[in-house]
């Protein structure tokens, strides 16, 4: 039986134990920098501004389903468009939606990873138009209209 | 280079990354109270400031909140930055703070408290941790009140995360164990190591500013939904607000005042700030389920839900009354400056002894005692019937009675409490060995073994049983330390003997 001696100890392991705390200490560096979150107790740190990049990659059918959930009406879909509960919408956003016409500038989004700023003119029942950017959010159950604001 | 030589450079390098990360700091310079160098702290109340978890000193806090008061008070800040991701248990940064607190006191040259500590998120739970009454209690005498804001009395849901532990060692924090112990702070569950914050003294009032974000969203012309996200994206408003009932038992009578600033801010500007640097995968169901229904459950912890703690960040750096931006928030501001202005600072306890107490001293004018702000006294010419803080009564008499301001003999009483016993206060004059009303006779004979019954001629007891009166030399002078049932209700200078009561 060949004796016990320090040399038997894994020689993986020193290496190893050093690459993990190199790992922990550069995984906290992504994650300060991807959450722009230092100094949350306060002082003079600087949120970093968001950057974006015009977009190829607004997958457009399903922005014309998304398009199509919301110009229903149905209570159902309207609710899954904007991830509310049916009992969330008002009869002004049940009827505005199912009555207007929008039209989504997938050419024009500007993509923040997984949301979208998309142009949309909006086209009411009397036949007034205004100017919208809206934001479309990649949720795990589709898209999903997320917010409005008015064009300027 | 074999490949020992390599392993045991590693090694060297493991153990000096080690030490590094996980040594504590040395406490001697790793604290700081600053004051713009022209300000002269002379007869001003102090507000430090102290901020949070990885925070830094809050400058810009100073300057806003500076400009919200007048000139009788000085805004400095404080800052620990190389303890600021400990508990501060048993960091040192407590007893950095309590050094602060007492040099800025001096520098003030009062006696009062009249220094106030206003403290952002952790700050806040250092400030109780600094002001422990029960580590030295003199520090009751010092510190006037002290402002919370968005401080997590009850924890924080990043507490004892995964990512707050990221966080804390990319911002330099190492293995500190700060954001373990952020932990929600239910008594009974806060993570092995790390202590409850104290309460405050009951004398020392507490305000918490409360943050609490909306997330809005707007559907055109057609409509809109609001989301109370019930915290400012890193403390909830319960822990916000939660001072009472965060250690062991309820508080212990601190007037507490809490304020919310309430703001709201559009889900487009939380997703295209927070979506260039993660996947935003799902927000909508983050604070529609993950968020509401943990906060109506309870304080939660956010373990693994990344998308969760990235809305929350937004939040939290990006709105007007997120965790970050309290700081600097107009109405945070003036909810700080009212809630300070509305924290009297308190007069030491007066030292009683044989030329009198206090500002009040036998062959003296009462024009010293007039001048303190919190002493009130209704001046009939004589007797003079004065009180401190509105608590108990004291009065004075002139040799002649009307027609002199030279105090003869001074007649400290009590008020009673509901079993008309002498009520005991805190802040009461007392002699240097602690006896003052309420004490008792066993207590005063503890103190001054040599004290001896008051001349009849002179004494309640003459005429009353109950009333047994005591004489003391203190400081040259005798002191009648009057009983009543075995407790001092009493105290006479200037005269052996309490014949009677100059105000009641």
């Amino acid at each position: 039986m060949p004796s016990q001696s320090t040399n038997s100890r894994p020689k993986w392991i020193i290496p190893a134990a050093l690459a993990a705390v190199v790992a922990v200490v550069v995984a906290g560096c992504i994650a300060a920098f991807t959450f722009g979150w230092f100094g949350l107790g306060g002082g003079t740190s600087t949120a970093a501004a968001p950057t974006s990049t015009p977009s190829g990659a607004l997958p457009t059918e399903q922005v014309a389903a998304l398009e199509a959930q919301l110009e229903s009406g149905d209570p159902a879909q309207l609710s899954v468009a904007l991830a509310l509960d049916e009992s969330q919408l008002t009869p002004e956003m049940t009827s505005g939606f199912g009555t207007s016409d929008l039209v989504f500038d997938t050419a024009a989004a500007v993509q923040y990873e997984h949301a979208w700023d998309v142009p949309v003119t909006v086209t009411t029942e009397a036949g007034d138009t205004s100017e919208w950017i809206a934001t479309i959010i990649d949720t795990e159950d589709g898209l999903v209209l997320g917010d409005t604001r008015a064009a300027e | 280079m074999s490949h020992r030589k390599v392993m045991l450079a590693a090694a060297a390098i493991l153990l000096t990354a080690a030490a590094t990360l996980a040594a504590p700091p040395a406490i001697a310079a790793s604290c700081n109270a600053g004051f713009p160098s022209n300000v002269d702290l002379a007869g001003k109340h102090v507000a430090l400031l102290a901020h949070g978890w990885n925070g830094a000193e809050l400058v810009r806090t100073r300057q806003l909140l500076q400009d919200e008061l007048d000139d009788a008070w000085a805004v400095g800040t404080f800052s620990y930055p190389d303890l600021n991701a400990q508990w501060p248990d048993k960091s040192g940064a407590a007893q950095c703070l309590q050094q602060a607190i007492r040099d800025v006191h001096t520098r003030t040259g009062s006696t009062d408290a009249n220094v106030y500590l206003v403290a952002h998120s952790m700050g806040g739970i250092l400030a109780r941790f600094a002001t422990n009454s029960s580590d030295d209690p003199s520090i009751d005498d010092i510190v006037a009140g002290v402002v919370t804001l968005d401080t997590p009395h009850r924890g924080s849901p990043m507490g004892a995360t995964n990512i707050a532990a990221m966080l804390q060692l990319a911002n330099g924090g190492g293995f500190g164990d700060g954001s373990k112990c952020l932990a929600p702070h239910h008594p009974g569950s806060l993570p092995t190591g790390c202590g409850y914050a104290p309460y405050l003294s009951p004398d020392i009032p507490v305000a918490q500013i409360v943050g609490d974000v909306t997330i809005t969203r707007n559907f055109f012309a057609f409509g809109f939904s609001g989301l109370d996200t019930n915290g400012d994206g890193v403390v909830w408003v319960n822990s916000q607000s939660g001072y009472d009932g965060s250690s062991e038992g309820p508080a212990p009578g601190n007037a507490i005042i809490t304020r919310q600033v309430d703001c709201e801010s559009a889900l487009a500007v939380l997703a295209a700030h927070q979506g260039s640097r993660l996947n935003l995968a799902n927000p909508l169901s983050v604070f529609g389920i993950t968020g509401s229904k943990q906060v109506a459950a309870g304080d939660p912890i956010l373990n693994t839900n990344s998308t969760a703690v990235a809305m929350l960040g937004a939040i939290a750096k990006t709105t007007a009354c997120g965790h970050t931006g309290m700081t600097e928030n107009p109405q945070a501001i003036t909810m700080i400056a009212d809630s300070l202005r509305s924290m009297p600072a308190r007069t030491a306890a007066w030292v009683i002894d044989g030329t009198g107490f206090g500002p009040v001293k036998i062959g003296g004018t009462l024009d010293a005692a007039k001048a303190e702000p919190s002493v009130t006294v209704e001046d009939l010419g004589s007797p003079w019937c004065g009180s401190v803080n509105g608590d108990g009564w004291w009065s004075a008499e002139a040799p002649a009675g009307e027609g002199s301001d030279l105090v003869s003999v001074i007649l400290i009483g009590s008020s009673y409490n509901g079993e008309g016993e002498p009520a005991r206060t805190s802040g009461a004059p007392a002699t240097a060995a602690g006896i003052t009303i309420g004490s008792t006779a066993e207590e005063v004979f503890v103190a001054y073994p040599d004290a001896r019954l008051a001349n009849e001629q002179y004494s309640r007891s003459a005429r009353f049983p109950d009333y047994q009166d005591y004489v003391v030399e203190i400081n040259g002078g005798p002191v009648v330390l009057g009983t009543e049932g075995g407790v001092v209700d009493a105290i006479m200078i200037g005269q052996e003997g309490i014949p009677y009561e100059l105000c009641s």
